[in-house]
């Protein structure tokens, strides 16, 4: 919910990890008596950043991160952040601004990607940043004798982070890297085979690595429920439009770079979110009347609800026209 | 079993990897346990039957680390219940009255829709616990 903001963590460490890869660790701020939540691996956090944009005004970002420190350490939490070329300043902010000691504001861990309970063995697939939710989850499984192996697929050597210290800890026998500039590539329907019954698949990377797969899935029988993925999206920028609000009786001018979700918050409005990469449906809002076409961009709703264009997550989805009015 | 027999010429015909007409119930589910042990993702699971039964096939599927939820099933014949005594522990097979009395330990079961896949039955609870004796009269409820 939108009250789930609110947690100060101080910077302890922040550490070049990969080319474009920085690893941030927090922990409670100094003389404080909090103490970090428990969370369970697949967990994300939102962080909350105060930067300027391109005209120098004060934009905030929030933007969900994979915990990937150990779940059986309450003393830390640490993040990975990728630094996207093109970024809407989140990424940017992270990498050039936050240093060792400074405070940060995150939000308290949420998971919508958990180690599935009663799984006999768990796959993991990596594309590049995507590796992250799974170190939680390893530690924790490894920490409890669980059955599992890691395909992680990264651009180059330099590029892929972590691969040398997993391949270390838990050796090749479960841990396979896969480096795109060696020319080496994961053969998704071979590594389906002859997995035992009660084995899940997670999926965390680029959009065309999570398609397919799940193509490869759906075509070696597997059933969806033992098919996972996650992917937080960044909002989509596009042409600016209106968002009225019926109830409140407002007009919001939700600009290019902006999500409706971001320029309700700039104009003071307590809109509920979650995970704000359109991946945990806690932020639908009801459409009352649309006059161009709604872009949904989230992995949320079904094909019907996109259709029925009474619904949209404001996280990640706009319009395509001059204005949208919501039941808000 | 018991009305499929007349199907077996044609189940036959079909040749499926593994076809066999069982005796009785606890000796399919021993089988199908065993043959789900050693099988790997890609099988499916689908049963046709009474609720009972069905219940008893996905206990042996899920056991397997089969999801509950990607177990098709098809509800065909009798909805008597499989009861659970939460008292002694005994299942009672084919209850179709409610209340019930217990097979095991004798006591007159008031039969909940709470069902446990765990162990594939309904539970049933003491009806008369406070007034011994002051129960309701038994009317069929699972057909």
């Amino acid at each position: 919910m939108s009250k789930n903001i609110g947690m100060q963590v101080v910077v302890t460490s922040v550490k070049q990890v990969a080319d474009t890869v920085k690893c941030f660790r927090f922990v409670p701020v100094d003389g404080s008596d909090m103490v970090l939540p428990r969370f369970s691996g697949g967990s994300h956090v939102v962080v909350t950043m105060k930067g300027k944009d391109a005209a120098g005004n004060t934009v905030t970002y929030r933007n969900p991160y994979s915990l990937m420190s150990s779940p059986d350490d309450s003393s830390c939490f640490e993040i990975s952040v990728l630094r996207t070329e093109n970024s809407r300043g989140g990424s940017h902010f992270m990498h050039d601004q936050v240093k060792e000691g400074d405070i940060l504001t995150i939000s308290n861990p949420v998971n919508l990607f958990p180690v599935s309970a009663g799984g006999r063995k768990h796959i993991f697939i990596a594309g590049g940043i995507g590796i992250t939710p799974f170190m939680a989850m390893m530690d924790a499984l490894a920490a409890r004798n669980g059955k599992f192996e890691l395909h992680y697929g990264f651009r180059s050597r330099s590029h892929g982070a972590y691969w040398r210290e997993l391949e270390e800890r838990y050796g090749h026998s479960r841990v396979r890297t896969y480096c795109q500039a060696e020319g080496q590539m994961i053969d998704f329907g071979e590594l389906l085979e002859h997995q035992p019954l009660g084995t899940h698949l997670y999926v965390c990377g680029p959009a065309p690595m999570i398609e397919a797969v799940k193509k490869s899935a759906r075509e070696a029988g597997w059933p969806d429920e033992n098919v996972h993925s996650e992917e937080f999206l960044a909002p989509p920028s596009g042409q600016p439009f209106i968002v009225k609000l019926k109830k409140s009786q407002r007009n919001i001018m939700v600009g290019e770079h902006q999500s409706i979700l971001e320029a309700l918050e700039a104009a003071n409005v307590d809109a509920n979110f979650l995970c704000r990469g359109g991946a945990c449906g806690q932020c639908e809002t009801a459409v009352c009347s649309a006059d161009g076409e709604i872009e949904h961009n989230d992995h949320y709703l079904s094909k019907d609800e996109r259709q029925s264009g009474k619904k949209i997550m404001i996280c990640v989805s706009r319009l395509n026209g001059r204005e949208l009015v919501l039941d808000l | 079993m018991k009305g499929g027999s007349n199907h077996a010429a044609a189940l036959r015909a079909l040749n499926a990897a593994d076809y066999w007409e069982a005796p009785t119930i606890p000796t399919l589910l021993t089988r199908l346990g065993a043959a789900l042990s050693t099988a790997h993702m890609g099988l499916r699971l689908y049963v046709a039957g009474t609720e009972g039964f069905i219940g008893q096939v996905m206990k042996v599927g899920t056991d397997a680390g089969i999801s509950f939820l990607s177990i098709r099933t098809e509800h065909r014949g009798s909805l008597a219940r499989r009861v659970s005594c939460v008292h002694c522990k005994g299942i009672t097979e084919n209850v179709t009255t409610n209340p019930a009395t217990c097979s095991h330990c004798g006591l007159t079961l008031l039969v909940r829709d709470h069902y446990s896949r765990r162990i594939a039955a309904f539970q049933g609870v003491c009806i008369d616990a406070e007034v011994p004796g002051d129960v309701p009269p038994v009317e069929e409820a699972f057909r």
